[in-house]
C-alpha cells in the first residue's frame, strides 16, 4: 500500500490509528499487538504472497538471534556462536540475492560467458534490500552482546512497523523498541498533530513536486540515447530535474513515515538532513539517506578499515595519521574500503550496471575528498578565511558532482546516460527558443552549435523553483523541530532568519490552514502515475 | 498564537475529507453514474483519473466470477476490441441468440486490446465456446494497452484491481441511494452474463455523427507479422473442432485491407455486411441506430454458419476448422 493512496488515507491510516490510541488506553499489549497485525496487512495489501517471504525469514531470523543470545561465549555452544552468525547473515543476503539479483546475474552471464540460462523475472518482495539489511544489524547487535533481551512480538515490531517497512529509514533495534515499551497511556496530542503535519508536508513533496517532475522527465529520459542527442539546456533539466525529483521523492516518503510514526508517539531515526546543501560529498552522504549511511559505515566500511589497519600493523607498515599523509596507507585503508562499500552501496540501490557504477562514482567522490581533506590538514594551510572561502565552491562542486552521478542513476542504459552527460558540457550543441535565437541575430549570427528549438518553459521555471526550496527553505525536520520529529532533532535556540521563524510549526488554527491546504493541493494530483523511487530497494 | 492541537487535527482533517470528497467526485468512481449496475453489471470502464480501466482485470484476475463462467461457457465467444462492444451489444444480438436459446458472450475490450491480452487469458479459461468470432480489427497488433502494461509488469496488480471492485461495491449504492452524488462523466458497464456493454454518461459523442468508409491502408510492412500472430492466436482456437469466424465492423477509416490480407493469410473468410448509411458517434464507434442494423446484418449473413457450427452433425467444423 502507498501512503500517497487513497485506501491508505481514508481507509488503513485512520483505522490503524484511531484502533491504537483506542487499545493503548487498555493494554499496551495489546495496542503493540494491533501495530503488528496492522503492518502485517500493510505489507500484505501489495501482494498477500509477499507474507509467505516474510514471515518464515523473520520466524527464522528470531531462532538465530535467541540462539546466539543464550549461547553463551564459555558454554559448550559458545563456540558456535560465530558460524551461526554467519549463517544467518548468508541466508538473509542469498534471499535477498535471489529475489534481487537473480535475473540481472543470469541476464550478465549470458551477456558475458555466452550461456543460455532462461531468465525468469522474480517478484521482488516489497522493501526486502531495507529488511535484510535491518535483520543483519540486529543479528550482529545480539552477537555483539548489545541486545540483552528481546521478545518474538517486539522483534515482529521491529522489522514490521508499518511506518519503516517498505521504504526505511533502516531502524536499529534498540533505538526504536525502548520507545514502545516506554509508551505512556495518554495520547500527546502536540506530538500527534506534529506526526499529522510532517505526514502532510512529506504528501506534498512527494504528489505535488516529485510526481509532477517526474511528467517531465519521462520524456527525455526516455528520448537520451536515440541519436538525436540531448541539448545543454534539456540535459541539465534532465540532470537537475532528477535530483530534485529523487530528493522530494525520497525525503517526503522519509518524511510521511516519521509523521506516521510520530502520531503513534514514536520517532524514528533522521534520514534526510537538507542533503542538497551540502559543502562537500562526505557531507552529503552525512545527510542523504543517512541511516543507510550508517548501517554501510558500521557494518561494512568500519570493519573493512579495522582489518587492514590491523594487518598493516601487523606487518609493521605506517598506518593512517592525523599529521602525515602515506599514500599506500590511505589507498588500503580508506580509499579500498570505501570503494568496496559504495559498490555496495550501488549494487543494494538495483540490480544493474549502472547503479553499481553510480556507486562506484560516488566511491571515488568520496576517496577524492578523503584525500583533499588529508591533503589540506597535513599542510596546515586551513584558516577561517580559507574555509569561508571554499565553503561555497565546495557546495557548487558536490551539488555538480551529485547532479551528473544522479544521471547515471536515472538513465534507462549506458548510452541514455552518456547522451545526457554529453549534453551537459555541451557537445549536443545548445537548443535555444525561436524568438530568442531570432532576438540574437539567427543563423547568420550565432555558431553552428547554437540552434533553434522547443524549450519547455514550465518544467525549467518548476525546476528553478525547486531548487529554491531544496536549498534555501527549512527543511521539514527543521520546520517541525520544536517537537523533535525524529530522533537527534532539537529545536535551535536563537534562531535568527527570518524565514526560518516564519516556518517555526506550532499546532494552531493557522498552521491547520496551510497544512490543511497542502492536503488540498496533494489529494488534488491522487491517481496520476506514481511509485516510491525507494520503496523497491 | 497558543497551540491548539485539537482544533489544529480537526482542521487538517476535515480540510482533507473534503478534498477527498471532491476528487472521488471528479476524478474518482463517483465521476461516473452508478446508477445501472443492477444484479448483472459491474463498471467496466470510468473516465476518471483515479478509476480508468477494470475491464481487463477483471478477466486477468478472475475477480467477477459470474462474468468470468458466463464467458467461458458461452457457446458463442466474440472476441474483439471496444468496436466490437458497441456494434454488437444490441437488443437485436441478443434476441438472436435468445431465439435460438444459445449462450453467446462478447469478449471485446477498450484500447483495441490485443492478443498479447486475450492470448494468457483465454489459455486460463479454456473457453467452451463451439464457435469463436473473431473481429480482426487491430487485434494482432504487438503493443502493450495501459491497462495490460499494468497487467504484465506490475506484481500488485491484483491489488489495483480489487480496489477498484471494493469502491464499485461502495460507488453502487450510493449512487443509487442519491444519484445526484455521481457524475456523469463517460462510463461503461458489462453485463456479466452476455458481456454486453451499457454506454453511460454525457461525455465522448461528437456533435455530428461520422460515416463509415474504408481507410487507407497503414503499416503495411508489419501485416506479415500480425498475420503470423492472427495464425499462432487461431491455431490453439480450432484445436477442439470449433469454428472461427472472422468479422471486420465497420468505423470511419475501417482497416479492410489489413483484415483481408489477415484474413487470406488464416484461409478463412471475412464476414463485414456492407450496410449502407452506417454512422459512429465518435469515428470510431457504432451510434446505436448504426449498431443495430449492423449486428441485425450480420447474423442474417453469418446466421446460418454460426447456427452449423452449434450444430453437432454439421460439416462446417470441418470446413472452417481445418
Amino acid at each position: 500500500m502507498l501512503f500517497n493512496s487513497t485506501e491508505f488515507i481514508l481507509v488503513f491510516m485512520p483505522i490503524t490509528l484511531l484502533g491504537f490510541l483506542f487499545l493503548r488506553g487498555v493494554s499496551r499489549d495489546l495496542a503493540l499487538g494491533w501495530l503488528i497485525m496492522m503492518s502485517l496487512g500493510f505489507y500484505a495489501w501489495w501482494r498477500p504472497l509477499n507474507v509467505f517471504i516474510i514471515v518464515p525469514s523473520i520466524v527464522l531470523d528470531f531462532a538465530i538471534a535467541r540462539c546466539l543470545l543464550n549461547w553463551n561465549k564459555d558454554s559448550v555452544l559458545g563456540k558456535y556462536r560465530k558460524p551461526l552468525l554467519i549463517t544467518g547473515i548468508v541466508v538473509n543476503l542469498a534471499v535477498l540475492g535471489y529475489f534481487k539479483y537473480t535475473t540481472f546475474f543470469l541476464t550478465a552471464m549470458n551477456q558475458v560467458a555466452g550461456t543460455d540460462f532462461v531468465i525468469t523475472y522474480v517478484v521482488l518482495p516489497l522493501g526486502i534490500s531495507f529488511i535484510t539489511f535491518q535483520k543483519i544489524a540486529f543479528l550482529i547487535d545480539v552477537h555483539g552482546g548489545r541486545l540483552e533481551r528481546f521478545s518474538f512480538r517486539d522483534y515482529c515490531l521491529f522489522i514490521l512497523f508499518f511506518p519503516q517497512l517498505i521504504a526505511g529509514p533502516i531502524v536499529h533495534f534498540r533505538e526504536m523498541i525502548p520507545q514502545f515499551q516506554n509508551l505512556p497511556p495518554k495520547l500527546d496530542r502536540n506530538l500527534f498533530a506534529a506526526g499529522i503535519a510532517l505526514f502532510t508536508i512529506g504528501l506534498f513533496k512527494k504528489v505535488v513536486l516529485a510526481d509532477r517532475m517526474a511528467e517531465y522527465l519521462s520524456p527525455i529520459y526516455s528520448m537520451a540515447g536515440s541519436g538525436d542527442g540531448v541539448s545543454l539546456i534539456m540535459a541539465w533539466l534532465a540532470s537537475l530535474g532528477f535530483t530534485m525529483q529523487i530528493y522530494f521523492d525520497f525525503s517526503g516518503y522519509s518524511d510521511m513515515a516519521a509523521g506516521l510514526a510520530l502520531c503513534i508517539g514514536v520517532r524514528l531515526p533522521l534520514n534526510f538532513d537538507s542533503p542538497l546543501k551540502a559543502t562537500s560529498i562526505i557531507d552529503f552522504w552525512n545527510r542523504w539517506h543517512i541511516t543507510l549511511t550508517h548501517f554501510l559505515t558500521a557494518y561494512i566500511y568500519n570493519p573493512l578499515t579495522l582489518a587492514a589497519t590491523r594487518n598493516r600493523i601487523r606487518k609493521g607498515k605506517s598506518n593512517l595519521k592525523p599529521n602525515s599523509f602515506s599514500l599506500s596507507a590511505f589507498l588500503v585503508v580508506l580509499a579500498a574500503p570505501t570503494m568496496f562499500t559504495m559498490f555496495v552501496s550501488g549494487l543494494w540501490h538495483g540490480a544493474g550496471y549502472l547503479f553499481i557504477l553510480w556507486g562506484l562514482l560516488h566511491g571515488l567522490y568520496l576517496v577524492i575528498n578523503h584525500a583533499w581533506r588529508r591533503r589540506t590538514s597535513v599542510s596546515k594551510a586551513t584558516n577561517e578565511n580559507r574555509e569561508r572561502m571554499m565553503k561555497p565552491i565546495g557546495f557548487v562542486i558536490t551539488f555538480v558532482s551529485v547532479a551528473v552521478a544522479m544521471v547515471i542513476f536515472r538513465a534507462p542504459d549506458v548510452a541514455a546516460a552518456a547522451d545526457i552527460l554529453r549534453g551537459m558540457i555541451g557537445l549536443n550543441g545548445l537548443v535555444v527558443p525561436e524568438n530568442i535565437y531570432a532576438a540574437l541575430g539567427g543563423d547568420a549570427a550565432l555558431p553552428e552549435f547554437i540552434k533553434a528549438g522547443h524549450i519547455p518553459r514550465f518544467p525549467l521555471a518548476f525546476v528553478c523553483v525547486l531548487l529554491v526550496i531544496a536549498l534555501l527553505a527549512p527543511n521539514s525536520m527543521e520546520i517541525t523541530a520544536r517537537y523533535e520529529p525524529t530522533l537527534g532533532v532539537k529545536p535551535k535556540e536563537n534562531e535568527q532568519r527570518w524565514l526560518y521563524r516564519l516556518c517555526d510549526f506550532k499546532p494552531t488554527i493557522a498552521w491547520g490552514f496551510v497544512i490543511g491546504g497542502l492536503a488540498i493541493a496533494s489529494i488534488a494530483q491522487f491517481g496520476g502515475p506514481s511509485e516510491f523511487l525507494y520503496w523497491q530497494f | 498564537m497558543n497551540s491548539k492541537p485539537v482544533m489544529f487535527t480537526a482542521i487538517v482533517v476535515l480540510m482533507m475529507l473534503c478534498a477527498f470528497a471532491y476528487h472521488l467526485r471528479t476524478q474518482g468512481i463517483f465521476a461516473c453514474n452508478g446508477s445501472v449496475y443492477g444484479q448483472t453489471r459491474f463498471l467496466a470502464y470510468c473516465n476518471s483519473l483515479s478509476y480508468r480501466d477494470y475491464d481487463q482485470g477483471s478477466f486477468w484476475h478472475q475477480l467477477d466470477e459470474s462474468a468470468y463462467r458466463h464467458a467461458r461457457q458461452a457457446q458463442v465467444l466474440f472476441i474483439g476490441n471496444s468496436k466490437l462492444q458497441f456494434a454488437l451489444s444490441t437488443q437485436a444480438t441478443s434476441d438472436w441468440f435468445a431465439q435460438r436459446s444459445t449462450s453467446h458472450f462478447l469478449f471485446g475490450f477498450a484500447h483495441n486490446e490485443t492478443v498479447r491480452f486475450f492470448s494468457p487469458v483465454l489459455a486460463a479459461m479454456k473457453p467452451q465456446a463451439r464457435v469463436i468470432v473473431i473481429h480482426v480489427d487491430r487485434l494482432f497488433e504487438d503493443r502493450l494497452t495501459p491497462p495490460m502494461t499494468i497487467l504484465a509488469n506490475d506484481p500488485g496488480s491484483r491489488r489495483i484491481f480489487r480496489t477498484k471492485k471494493v469502491w464499485q461495491r461502495i460507488h453502487r449504492p450510493v449512487c443509487s441511494f442519491a444519484s445526484e452524488l455521481c457524475g456523469q462523466n463517460f462510463g461503461l458497464h458489462r453485463n456479466m452474463e452476455n458481456g454486453h456493454w451499457l454506454f453511460t454518461g454525457t461525455q465522448g459523442r461528437l456533435d455530428q455523427p461520422v460515416p463509415t468508409g474504408d481507410g487507407p491502408p497503414l503499416e503495411q510492412e508489419r501485416w506479415p507479422d500480425r498475420a503470423q500472430r492472427a495464425r499462432d492466436f487461431i491455431a490453439p482456437l480450432q484445436a477442439d473442432n470449433r469454428c472461427v469466424l472472422l468479422i471486420l465492423i465497420p468505423s470511419q477509416k475501417t482497416r479492410r485491407e489489413e483484415a483481408l490480407y489477415i484474413a487470406d493469410a488464416l484461409n478463412l473468410p471475412l464476414i463485414s455486411p456492407d450496410v449502407e448509411g452506417l454512422e459512429t458517434f465518435d469515428r470510431n464507434h457504432l451510434d446505436e441506430a448504426s449498431a443495430t442494423r449492423w449486428s441485425t446484418a450480420l447474423f442474417e449473413t453469418a446466421g446460418d454458419m454460426i447456427e452449423g457450427c452449434l450444430s453437432p452433425q454439421t460439416s462446417l467444423d470441418s470446413e472452417h476448422s481445418h
